[in-house]
């Protein structure tokens, strides 16, 4: 399919959010072939940690392995493709399918299936689970690739590792922990209009609008018509919706973190007051 | 004191029956249990996780012909 002639340079064709052959092309030759985030290196910091996420409609496994690797396997037993994983975190270094009870570890490999004797030739350690060819990661953040080929993560990332750069840099560290959990949104829409959400800095002020009316809330100013806020577009793919303008136009402590009070994380804000590194100015 | 994933589910106590303490490991699924001494704990503590997968294959345990 051709969507270049969907996609005009002032409209889009509608049904690049409902025809299912511009889905299925989006699965082979985005999901399928780019980069992906699965999960935060903190996600799974003891050995045997696991995450089950999704890459398109593929579901995985994102383990730590015994030597500190992390690998991403495919959650689907190698004999019946049953969900070898069914929660959605947990410890352990060997998977049992609840099918039939095959066992592999989680770096993937084939530990032994029940009754061995009633194959011909028993299982061998070739049926291991099927893997993303290629794992790396972006100041913690994880990404897979189901391509054994193409560009590199830091390449296919381009000009937006520089919002990961910020983000890291908003910690003493230098390097953040999703430890203290994270929301997740089930959005019963095609995919893109997830990502264009994001990217979205008019509609605040109407479907949040009683977010705002029940709290202090900064983002009422930071989506309004006279904001200095502005929508990114960063190349590959990648957008950012940048209030870094608003926020220095307000120039108020904690703006950027809904206002909060210092009090409430006094070692943090000691650690980023003026004249400390990461309390310098940025561009 | 229970130790689970959504594999397995076991009870581990300390079994104090014999002439010295013993780590007893009860498998809530079929009510089998194992005492492991000190000697035997501390083979389990040196080893990887790599050597123990062969006590992980199922044919070995939970569905072995002598089981």
């Amino acid at each position: 399919m051709d969507v270049q002639q969907l996609i005009q340079p002032e409209r889009v064709h509608g049904s690049l959010y409902t025809d299912p052959q511009v889905f299925a092309d989006e699965l082979s030759r985005l999901w399928y072939r780019s980069w992906v985030f699965v999960a935060h290196a903190s996600e799974i910091v003891e050995p045997g940690d696991y995450v089950t996420r999704n890459i398109g409609r593929q579901p995985v496994i994102v383990t730590r392995a015994e030597d500190g690797a992390i690998h991403v396997l495919l959650n689907r037993c190698s004999h019946r493709a049953n969900l070898l994983c069914q929660a959605d975190r947990g410890s352990a270094h060997a998977f049992r399918c609840p099918y039939h009870g095959w066992t592999f570890t989680n770096t993937g490999e084939l530990v032994g299936v029940p009754f061995p004797q009633g194959y011909a030739e028993p299982p061998r350690r070739e049926l291991g689970l099927a893997r993303a060819p290629r794992v790396d990661a972006y100041h913690g953040f994880v990404f897979a690739s189901l391509a054994p080929g193409g560009p590199g993560l830091k390449e296919h990332l381009g000009v937006a590792t520089e919002a990961f750069d910020r983000l890291a840099d908003l910690s003493p560290a230098g390097e953040i922990e999703l430890t203290a959990g994270w929301l997740r949104h089930r959005v019963a829409a095609n995919w893109k209009m997830a990502v264009e959400n994001q990217v979205d800095g008019y509609h605040p002020r109407f479907v949040h609008e009683s977010l705002f009316s029940a709290a202090d809330y900064q983002i009422r100013e930071l989506c309004s018509g006279n904001a200095e806020s502005l929508a990114r577009d960063l190349g590959n793919g990648h957008t950012e919706l940048d209030f870094r303008p608003e926020y220095r136009a307000e120039g108020e402590p904690f703006v950027w973190f809904g206002r909060a009070s210092e009090a409430k994380f006094p070692a943090y804000a000691a650690a980023s007051a003026p004249g400390t590194a990461i309390g310098a100015p940025r561009n | 004191m229970l130790v689970g994933n959504e594999f397995a589910t076991v009870r581990i106590e300390v079994d104090q029956r014999g002439n010295g303490d013993r780590l007893r490991i009860t498998d809530e699924r079929t009510g089998r249990s194992a005492c492991l001494d000190a000697l035997e704990l501390q083979a389990l503590a040196l080893t990887t996780h790599r050597d123990l997968a062969p006590l992980l294959d199922p044919a070995r345990t939970l569905w072995s012909e002598a089981a």
